[in-house]
């Protein structure tokens, strides 16, 4: 089971730093979270060719997670949609030069113009995901949706998965155990995961590796999730965390079972 | 003493609405003001051409209705980390000051800026952002002498608790930049009237509603647990006489909420 590690662990410190932590600890891909201060979308190509050969050199796989705290794919403002598509655009043409084989995104949020247009909100996301997987395609890249547990989220659960599958065939998924774990659904049937192509799980603090701070009396509940999702797929493993420790806990609690 | 009291167009949840429609009927429901919530589909400032925003300053001046805006704030961040997300969110802002000149609006209030991970983990820099594109906003404003509002905001996502608003006002120091007071997202911060001594010397605006405790809800005034009574006494004190926009989610509620707010202020 090849174990990959999140760039949040040293958000403040240089991309490389993550590296070699990744390299010390064992993990086999390093999945470069795009943001500023520690990786800008805005270096020039020549950065991002070292940062390649830097990789290859550690023996140590590359994707991306392209993070949209305000991006909006299924916004119904033309404008605001745009700069989400033009934004993951750019992401895969980075994806492509560090030779990275994915790039995780989020569907889309649903606010309350959205949610007064329903059938225009879908048809703009499913074509916006169209439009940015034939992209991802074209660079030999993996497009993978992540799910959220906020209300206003367009892909939540198992049942969101399915529903995007039937109007876009081949797409994939990174699913985010705390974030399925954050719904509290107490009667979700964990067994629909094999019904949706999940490429990797990821792994990280309770309510979300991205939601600081963390809950950490929960975190035994959400590995134990895990668990029972393993039982079902095995599949690689990315751990977030903006705390070295956590994500070296986290590892260990997995070794151990 | 005269108060303004007006409704905020949430009172229309549809969004789909004529808006010279809208003055005419608050006008009918003897309301004296109007805040616009500027969001797409149909109302971005942007897209409101020359014709109408005159014809909707002509109907509000013949009226005596004062028209205020609220800036979009659907996937706009003031302080983003982003810089296309940062730049295009400070232009949609700076179009709803234009439009607010345009149309004789007298205050435009504003979110402040959502605060994720990167904000939470580099507070200072995010900060920093949010005043150099607050500086470009209300340079704006001045030019064209319209007072902007941050809007007081509960969430953990939001820049907006009433310290960081009087931290923002007192270090860009504009006589054209004060607060919205909102009474469900300070009820959600905890004591209202606590809330309001803290920020009144700010106060420029202030959104009524009602809500349940710990919850965020557009209710008509006594619907829920807000002390409306000492809290309007607390505006009353200070001078403040408007206005307070209704911010419920329909137009009983507000026409409801009118007469009690009158009662509570005689």
């Amino acid at each position: 089971l090849r174990v990959g590690i999140s760039s949040l662990v040293a958000f403040k410190e240089d991309i490389e730093n993550v590296m070699f932590f990744a390299q010390n600890n064992g993990f086999s891909h390093v999945n470069i979270f795009v943001s500023e201060p520690h990786f800008s979308l805005f270096k020039d190509r020549t950065y991002f060719k070292q940062l390649r050969r830097l990789a290859q050199n550690l023996g140590l796989l590359i994707s991306l997670k392209a993070p949209a705290f305000t991006q909006n794919l299924s916004s119904i403002d033309n404008d605001i949609g745009r700069i989400a598509v033009k934004y993951y655009e750019r992401i895969i043409n980075i994806a492509s030069i560090l030779d990275s084989d994915k790039v995780i995104i989020r569907a889309g949020m649903v606010f309350y113009p959205e949610k007064l247009h329903p059938k225009e909100t879908f048809q703009v996301t499913i074509s916006r995901l169209i439009h940015i997987l034939e992209k991802a395609k074209d660079n030999g890249i993996k497009l993978l949706i992540e799910n959220y547990p906020y209300d206003f989220d367009m892909i939540r659960d198992i049942d969101d998965m399915l529903l995007i599958k039937k109007y876009l065939r081949k797409i994939a998924f990174a699913f985010n155990i705390p974030h399925l774990f954050a719904l509290k659904r107490k009667n979700f049937d964990i067994n629909k995961i094999n019904y949706v192509d999940v490429d990797c799980f990821i792994m990280g603090p309770p309510p979300s590796p991205y939601h600081v701070p963390y809950n950490i009396r929960e975190l035994e509940n959400v590995i134990a999730l895990y668990y029972d999702v393993v039982k079902i797929r095995r599949r690689e493993l990315i751990l977030a965390s903006v705390r070295k420790d956590l994500i070296l806990r986290i590892k260990s609690l997995i070794s151990e079972k | 003493m005269n108060y303004i009291i007006g409704v905020s167009t949430s009172v229309f949840p549809s969004l789909d609405i004529d808006l010279l429609e809208v003055i005419e009927k608050i006008f009918m429901h003897g309301f004296n003001s109007v805040e616009i919530i500027c969001s797409y589909p149909k109302f971005k400032p942007s897209q409101i051409d020359k014709n109408l925003r005159e014809r909707i300053r002509k109907l509000a001046a013949q009226l005596n209705i004062k028209l205020l805006l609220h800036a979009p704030f659907y996937s706009i961040n003031i302080a983003d980390h982003n810089r296309e997300i940062r730049e295009f969110s400070v232009r949609e802002i700076i179009d709803t000051i234009i439009l607010g000149h345009d149309i004789e609006a007298s205050i435009v209030t504003v979110h402040a800026g959502l605060c994720f991970l990167p904000c939470k983990l580099m507070y200072r820099e995010t900060m920093r952002i949010l005043m150099d594109s607050l500086s470009l906003i209300v340079e704006t404003a001045e030019n064209v002498d319209i007072k902007l509002a941050l809007e007081i905001r509960a969430s953990e996502f939001d820049i907006g608790k009433p310290l960081e608003l009087l931290y923002i006002i007192s270090e860009i120091n504009s006589k054209h930049l004060g607060i919205t007071f909102d009474t469900v997202q300070a009820q959600l911060l905890g004591d209202p009237i606590k809330v309001y001594s803290l920020v009144k010397k700010y106060c420029l605006n202030i959104h009524v509603r009602d809500s349940r405790k710990g919850m965020e809800e557009m209710l008509a005034i006594g619907e829920g647990d807000i002390g409306f009574s000492s809290l309007l006494t607390e505006m009353k004190n200070n001078g403040f006489n408007g206005p307070f926009i209704l911010e419920m989610n329909n137009l009983e509620r507000a026409i409801k909420s009118k007469k009690e707010i009158l009662k509570l202020l005689s």
